[in-house]
């Protein structure tokens, strides 16, 4: 049987050294976690809380920019599908205003040319008219000269009149 | 009183003597039978003796607390420093092995006293590496008396804090599952009496009394089993080391091997850093499954 008495004393266990080596351990024990650890632990947990909710945002913008992602490919779908018709109907717009467009001036070029051709007509005759006109004076002066008379001036009129009637015959035929 | 200051300061002086002889007093050293399996007394006020072993470990316990703050001077921060990245991973580490061990449920109030028991031990281990101590001091009797002796050389230190870890087991025990539920997990008939006929259910309550008993038997052998163990490794180490430098002075008179003589208590010291490490976790992790058997009840019943 050991002597348990004879143990500890061979080993020098004394309550006193257990009692003061217990309260060191319980004193560095308090003093690490109140002035190190506690902080520490604290800040571990604030940096995991940090991280986590850091995840759970980069997991909700992740979805929210493939949600974004898939609208935009939608939208931008739609918005060439608009685009590309609203070319088209401005591609036909412009067409049909080309056409009218020609359509209009074709007109307003064949107004131009009969109002130009009557124009030119009425200048044909008021220049023959002038021309007959002048034409009958000179021939009333080459009379005149020919027949070395002074006229009056019934018979300037007379002659001056069978001249344009002579004119306007050679006119008709 | 005047003796114990006679006392005190002759113990002062002979410390100093030695500081100062150090090479000559370890290579006395190694002529000694072994380390002395007690502590020594330094001086004492009154009734109270202050060993040698208290002296070293209240130094090396001021030391823990400066390496601490000297790791987290400038304040602890969400980017750590480079000291606090070194406690960050300690705590981490032994967060990830203790957690699972004790339960969510008691991990908070018990992890600090864990975090306590690993630093204290761990340094208090290392700290008899150190040049000077443990390897400079007197014989005695045919005995080694070391001026410097490490705290968990000496039985007091490790049956403290084995007692710590009873009565820590017993605190939070009842914290986290009152007193009901400690003694329940000791002496209470863990079987289901719906699912078992009233006699057998009876039978078990005896025979789980009966096992009750014994648990505290093998509850009470902790102390012995946590402090011996401890104080085994750590001065078993001591006398290695010891005996190691006798050897080196010995062969210190031999030709050629005369230049190698020193380097002999070398590997000793790996395999000793080693030692405090793991011993100082194996302490740990055994305080943290009895206070996880008592505390982790409902995530057992759920595993």
């Amino acid at each position: 049987m050991v002597d348990i008495g004879s143990l500890l004393d061979k080993f020098g266990v004394d309550w006193h050294l257990l009692l003061i080596q217990s309260l060191n351990f319980l004193l560095v024990t308090f003093l690490l976690y109140k002035f190190g650890f506690k902080s520490v632990i604290n800040v571990m947990a604030e940096r995991r809380e940090k991280i986590e909710s850091g995840l759970v945002y980069a997991d909700k913008m992740q979805k929210e920019v493939s949600a974004f992602e898939n609208s935009r490919s939608g939208r931008i779908a739609s918005v060439k599908k608009e685009a590309e018709e609203i070319i088209q109907s401005a591609r036909d717009n412009a067409r049909g205003l080309l056409e009218q467009e020609k359509v209009e001036s074709r007109k307003a070029a064949d107004n131009m040319i009969s109002s130009a051709k009557k124009e030119i007509a009425l200048q044909h005759d008021k220049m023959l008219q002038d021309a007959k006109s002048e034409i009958g004076t000179l021939v009333v002066d080459i009379s005149q000269s020919v027949l070395s008379a002074q006229l009056t001036a019934e018979e300037r009129n007379k002659y001056l009149l069978s001249a344009e009637k002579a004119l306007m015959l050679e006119n008709l035929r | 009183m005047i003796k114990t200051l006679e006392s005190c300061f002759s113990r002062l002086v002979l410390i100093l003597t030695g500081l100062v002889l150090l090479p000559n007093m370890a290579y006395c050293a190694g002529h000694g039978e072994g380390v002395s399996s007690s502590s020594t007394e330094v001086f004492s006020i009154g009734k109270l003796v202050i060993t040698d072993s208290i002296i070293l470990s209240w130094i090396i316990s001021m030391l823990i607390i400066f390496l601490v703050r000297f790791a987290l001077r400038g304040g602890v921060k969400i980017i750590p420093s480079a000291g606090q990245a070194i406690i960050e991973s300690v705590i981490e580490g032994l967060r990830g092995i203790i957690e699972p061990i004790i339960g969510n449920k008691a991990f908070r109030m018990v992890f600090p006293y864990l975090l306590g028991i690993f630093f204290f031990i761990l340094l208090q281990n290392v700290c008899g590496l150190l040049p000077g101590i443990g390897s400079v001091g007197i014989n005695a009797g045919g005995e080694f008396r070391p001026f410097f002796r490490p705290a968990n050389s000496d039985l007091n230190t490790t049956l403290a804090l084995a007692l710590v870890s009873f009565f820590a087991w017993g605190y939070f025990g009842i914290r986290c599952t009152g007193v009901k539920g400690v003694c329940f997990e000791i002496f209470g008939n863990k079987a289901e009496k719906s699912e078992i006929s009233s006699a057998i259910y009876g039978g078990l309550c005896i025979l789980f009394l009966a096992v009750g008993l014994v648990e505290c038997i093998s509850i009470l052998c902790r102390i012995v089993s946590l402090s011996f163990r401890l104080f085994g490794n750590t001065f078993g180490g001591e006398n290695l080391l010891h005996n190691m430098y006798g050897f080196s002075g010995v062969l210190k008179n031999i030709p050629i091997v005369n230049y190698i003589a020193y380097l002999i208590p070398l590997p000793f010291y790996f395999l000793e850093f080693l030692v405090a490490i793991i011993q100082s976790f194996v302490f740990t992790l055994l305080a943290s499954v009895y206070i996880g058997l008592v505390c982790n009840q409902e995530d057992h019943a759920h595993g």
